[in-house]
C-alpha cells in the first residue's frame, strides 16, 4: 500500500489503492484491458493486508464472487471493461435485488465489441444506468484524474454501504493509464453498512425512512433467505404484485430519495456565464482548457463537471440551463448524456451535443471551436 | 441384525405416523416397504389432501424406517411405542 | 435413530414443498438433513447456496438455515466469494444438470480444478423440469423431450468423468433409491477437505414419462422410476450377480413375455417385465441354468437382443476420493507469504 502523502501513481493503481483505504478485503476479476493494472495491484496488496484476490473463470462468475463475498461480510470489488461490464449485468441486477453493497468499476474502452481494447470511451454510460433488466436505481460516479480514481473509489465504497446497493465507478482508458499526481491522505473516511442489533431483522424490508435495511451476514444464525426472486421483507419467496411492487419502488425510492446527497458536480465559472460546457470524466479535461482559453478571449462560458452520472444532477443542470443561453456537451461517445441533459434544460437553453468517437478524446481547440460557434 | 438385538427388536413395537396436511400420495412408502422393508403398508383408499392416496399400515412395522428414507415430502414417520 | 418427524421440524423450515409427488428433490433434502443430523454439525454454520430450477429449492425455503438463492447457473461462483471469506462455514451446493452442467458447467469445472472446500450435490433428473421438460446435457441419445420432440440429437455428458477430469477430489454418483448411501456419501463429501461432488440421478415424474416412454398412469410413475433406478445401475465394487439376462423384444414386452415363459416352460427360471434406463421396456430372465435359457431364448422370435446383466447400466459409488491442495488455504499460505515479506 502507499504511505499518506504524494505519489505519482497509474490511474488503476489508485483506484485500487482507494479501494483498500476504502476498507475493501475481497476483489474477484478477469484479465481485460484496460482494466488489469487493477487487478495486478489487488493481487499484490491485498493479501498484505489480509484480504482475498481471486482471478475467476469469467467476469460472471467475477460478480458473483463478489456478491458472495459481501453477504459473508466483507466489502467487495471487481473491475472490468465493456465487454466484461456486458456479461456482468444480470448479477449486477441480482444485487440490485438483492440490496448487496459491492463497487464494479468500469474502465470503459472504444467499442462496440471488441472495438479498441487499449482507447478510451464513454459509451457504456446509458449500460451504467439500464444495463440490467428490470427497474432500478443506479449510482454511477465518474473520475478525470488519478486523484479521483482514489477519491470516487472510496467514494463508492461509502455509497455502497450506506445504501446497500452496487455502485458503478465509470472510468476510462485514458484516466486508467495516466501516471498523475496522487495525494494519500493520513485518514480517510469509511462508512459501514447497518447491521441488526438484536436476533430478530428484516433483511430486506425496513421502517426507517432512509428505506435502507439493516443487512445481516452469513453465519451469523439469522437463517437468512437470499433470493432475487420477488420476495418478502423477510426474504421468503413471494411473487404477488403487492410484495414485488412494495420491493420494487423502496429500491428506486431510496436513490431517488437520497439525490442530492449522492449528487456531486464541479463547477467552473460558471457564475457569470451565459453559456455552458457540461462534460465528465476524461472529457472534461479538454473542456476545461477550452473553457479557460475561450474566457481569455471574452466569451463568458463555464464548465459543469459532472462526479456522479447517475442519479443524474437534473436539479443542477435545469437551474444552469435558466441562466445560460446554451449548452454543449462534450463525451466520448457517440451523443448520450446530452439527452439527459436536454431532458432537464426543457428547451430553456439550447443544448448542442459534442460527440467523440473512434477512441481518442477532444482537443480543446475542437471544443473552443464548439464554444465558439454556440455564440452565433 | 445380531442376534442379541434381533431379539431386542421384537419387544419393540412401532406406529406408523402419517402427517396427511403434506402427504402428497405418491405411495413411495408402500413400494419400499414392499420392496425393502416389512412389506406391511398399502395404498388406503382415502383420496390424500394434496392428491394420490395415503398410505396404510396391514401389519406390524418392523421398524426399519425405509418408508421414512425414502419419503419425499418427509411425512411419514415411525414411531416407537 | 431420530424420527423422520423429529428431522423435519428441526432442519425443514416450510412444508408441504412445492415439488410434484414423488418429486426426487423431496428424497434427496430427506437425505441431506439425516447427513447434517449425523454429522451433528450446528445448522447456523452450515451455508447452502444454489442456483435456478426444480434443485434450488431443495435448500431455498426448505433448509432451516442460511441459504443463498443465486442465479442460473452461478451457485458454485457465488458460493466461492462467500467460502473465501467466511472459511469457517460448511459449504452445501444444490444445482441440477442443466443448471450445473448446462450454463454453470464453466463454473462447475473450475470450481473442482480449484479444489475449493465445497460440497455440491447435482440433482440429474436429465431434463430442465421446471421450465418443462427441455431437453438438458443430460438427457439420453434419442431421448424425446420438449426441445427434442424428434430425438434429442446430442450425447450426454458423464458428469463424474467431468468433474474428475476437471480436479475435484471427492466425486460419487448415486440415485434418489439409494438414500442409505447417498446419505453416507454427502457425510463423506461434507467431511472431505477439498471439492465434493455428489450427482444423484433423480426421478422426475412429470416429464421423465416420454424422456423414458414410461406409459403409465402418473401416480405410479415415480415408483416405477424408482424401480427402474434399482434395475439400470450397479455398484462399484460390489460382485455382480450373473445368474439373469434381459431379452430386447421387438414387439411390445407386454406381449412377448408370453411366448418368452412358454419357451421357458420346463426350465428353473423366471421372466418379468422391466423399466431399463437404456432400452427401455424389457424382459428379465432369472434362471439357475442361465446358459440354458439363453440359448433357448435367443432363437425366439420375438427377441431382438439378448443383453448382459450389466449392459447399458449407470455405475454407482464414489469414483474419486484423492487428496490435492485445497484453495482456501492456498490463499492463506498466500497471505502468510505476502505479510511475510
Amino acid at each position: 500500500m502507499l504511505s499518506p502523502g504524494r505519489h505519482l501513481v497509474l490511474g488503476n493503481v489508485a483506484c485500487g489503492e482507494g479501494a483498500i483505504r476504502a476498507g475493501c478485503r475481497f476483489f474477484a476479476g478477469y484479465p481485460i484491458t484496460p482494466a488489469n493494472e487493477i487487478s495486478q495491484y489487488m493481487a499484490s496488496e491485498l493479501p498484505k493486508v489480509g484480504g482475498f484476490f481471486l482471478q475467476m473463470e469469467d467476469e460472471i462468475a467475477s460478480i458473483a464472487a463478489v456478491i458472495g463475498a459481501s453477504w459473508a461480510g466483507a466489502k467487495a470489488m471487481t473491475a472490468t471493461s465493456g465487454p466484461g461490464f456486458s456479461l456482468m449485468q444480470e448479477n449486477i441486477g441480482y444485487a440490485y435485488m438483492t440490496e448487496t453493497p459491492c463497487v464494479i468499476v468500469d474502465v470503459q474502452r472504444s467499442g462496440p465489441s471488441t472495438g479498441q481494447p487499449t482507447m478510451p470511451s464513454q459509451q457504456d454510460v446509458y449500460q451504467a444506468r439500464y444495463g440490467a433488466h428490470g427497474d432500478y436505481e443506479a449510482i454511477a460516479l465518474s473520475p478525470w484524474s488519478v486523484q479521483e480514481m482514489f477519491d470516487l473509489t472510496v467514494r463508492a465504497f461509502n455509497l455502497a454501504e450506506r445504501f446497500r446497493v452496487p455502485v458503478l465507478l465509470m472510468a476510462d482508458g485514458a484516466i486508467a493509464h495516466i501516471k498523475e499526481r496522487l495525494i494519500v491522505p493520513e485518514k480517510v473516511e469509511v462508512l459501514e453498512r447497518r447491521r441488526p442489533e438484536g436476533p430478530e431483522c428484516t433483511p430486506f424490508g425496513t421502517e426507517d425512512p432512509s428505506g435502507v435495511p439493516e443487512m445481516p451476514l452469513l453465519g451469523e444464525g439469522y437463517r437468512l433467505l437470499i433470493t432475487g426472486s420477488s420476495h418478502r421483507p423477510t426474504g421468503r419467496r413471494d411473487d404477488s404484485p403487492r410484495y414485488m411492487r412494495m420491493k420494487v419502488e423502496r429500491i428506486n425510492e431510496k436513490i431517488r430519495r437520497a439525490r442530492r446527497e449522492i449528487t456531486d458536480i464541479a463547477a467552473h465559472h460558471l457564475e457569470d456565464a451565459d453559456l455552458a460546457v457540461v462534460s465528465y470524466g476524461a472529457s472534461a479535461r479538454p473542456s476545461y482548457s477550452a473553457v479557460k482559453r475561450a474566457r481569455s478571449m471574452g466569451i463568458r462560458v463555464g464548465l459543469l463537471r459532472l462526479r456522479t452520472l447517475w442519479p443524474f444532477p437534473e436539479e443542477e443542470v435545469s437551474a444552469i440551463s435558466e441562466e445560460v443561453r446554451a449548452i454543449l456537451v462534450v463525451e466520448m461517445n457517440i451523443g448520450k448524456m446530452v439527452r439527459e441533459v436536454e431532458r432537464a434544460a426543457r428547451g430553456r437553453a439550447q443544448v448542442v451535443s459534442l460527440p467523440k468517437v473512434g477512441g481518442v478524446l477532444h482537443t480543446s481547440d475542437e471544443i473552443l471551436e464548439a464554444i465558439r460557434r454556440l455564440r452565433q | 441384525m445380531g442376534f442379541i438385538s434381533s431379539i431386542a427388536q421384537k419387544e419393540k413395537r412401532f406406529r406408523i405416523e402419517i402427517e396427511e396436511a403434506l402427504c402428497k400420495g405418491c405411495l413411495i412408502c408402500v413400494y419400499a416397504c414392499n420392496k425393502l422393508g416389512g412389506r406391511v403398508l398399502r395404498r388406503s383408499d382415502r383420496r390424500a389432501l394434496l392428491g394420490g392416496f395415503y398410505p396404510t399400515l396391514a401389519g406390524d412395522c418392523i421398524g426399519c424406517r425405509w418408508c421414512e428414507r425414502l419419503c419425499p415430502d418427509l411425512c411419514i414417520s415411525v414411531e416407537e411405542e | 435413530m431420530r424420527t423422520l418427524r423429529y428431522l423435519r421440524e428441526r432442519y425443514v423450515r416450510e412444508l408441504p414443498t412445492l415439488f410434484c409427488p414423488g418429486c426426487g428433490n423431496g428424497i434427496i433434502l430427506n437425505s441431506f438433513i439425516r447427513a447434517i443430523d449425523q454429522l451433528g454439525i450446528p445448522q447456523d454454520r452450515l451455508l447452502c447456496v444454489s442456483g435456478i430450477g426444480c434443485s434450488a429449492w431443495i435448500p431455498s425455503p426448505y433448509f432451516k438455515g442460511d441459504t443463498l438463492h443465486t442465479t442460473h447457473g452461478r451457485a458454485l461462483a457465488f458460493a466461492t466469494g462467500a467460502k473465501v471469506y467466511r472459511q469457517d462455514l460448511v459449504t452445501v451446493i444444490f444445482t441440477g444438470d442443466g443448471d450445473g452442467a448446462g450454463i454453470g458447467g464453466n463454473h462447475l469445472i473450475h470450481a473442482a480444478r480449484r479444489n475449493i472446500d465445497m460440497t455440491t450435490i447435482l440433482v440429474n433428473n436429465m431434463n430442465y423440469g421446471m421450465t418443462g421438460g427441455q431437453l438438458a446435457p443430460t438427457t439420453p441419445y434419442g431421448g424425446p423431450t420438449d426441445t427434442s420432440p424428434y430425438g434429442n440429437p446430442e450425447h450426454p455428458f458423464d458428469l463424474v468423468e467431468l468433474v474428475s477430469a476437471a480436479g475435484a477430489s471427492y466425486v460419487a454418483r448415486w440415485t434418489t433409491y439409494h438414500a442409505v448411501e447417498l446419505t453416507r456419501s454427502i457425510m463423506e463429501g461434507i467431511q472431505h477437505k477439498g471439492f465434493s461432488f455428489i450427482e444423484v440421478l433423480s426421478q422426475c415424474p412429470t416429464n421423465q414419462r416420454h424422456i423414458f416412454r414410461i406409459r403409465a398412469p402418473i401416480e405410479e410413475l415415480p415408483t416405477r422410476i424408482l424401480e427402474m433406478f434399482a434395475e439400470s445401475t450397479y455398484i462399484r465394487g460390489r460382485p455382480a450377480r450373473t445368474d439373469y439376462f434381459y431379452i430386447l423384444p421387438n414387439i411390445p414386452a407386454e406381449e412377448a413375455i408370453k411366448e418368452v415363459n412358454e419357451a421357458l416352460g420346463g426350465l428353473e427360471a423366471r421372466a418379468r417385465l422391466v423399466d431399463h434406463i437404456s432400452y427401455g421396456r424389457l424382459i428379465r430372465v432369472d434362471s439357475e441354468e442361465v446358459d440354458r435359457a439363453r440359448g433357448i431364448l435367443e432363437g425366439l422370435k420375438v427377441t431382438e437382443r439378448v443383453l448382459g446383466p450389466l449392459e447399458g447400466k449407470v455405475e454407482l459409488g464414489v469414483f474419486v476420493k484423492r487428496e490435492r491442495p485445497e484453495f482456501t488455504e492456498s490463499l492463506m499460505n498466500i497471505i502468510k507469504r505476502a505479510q511475510g515479506c
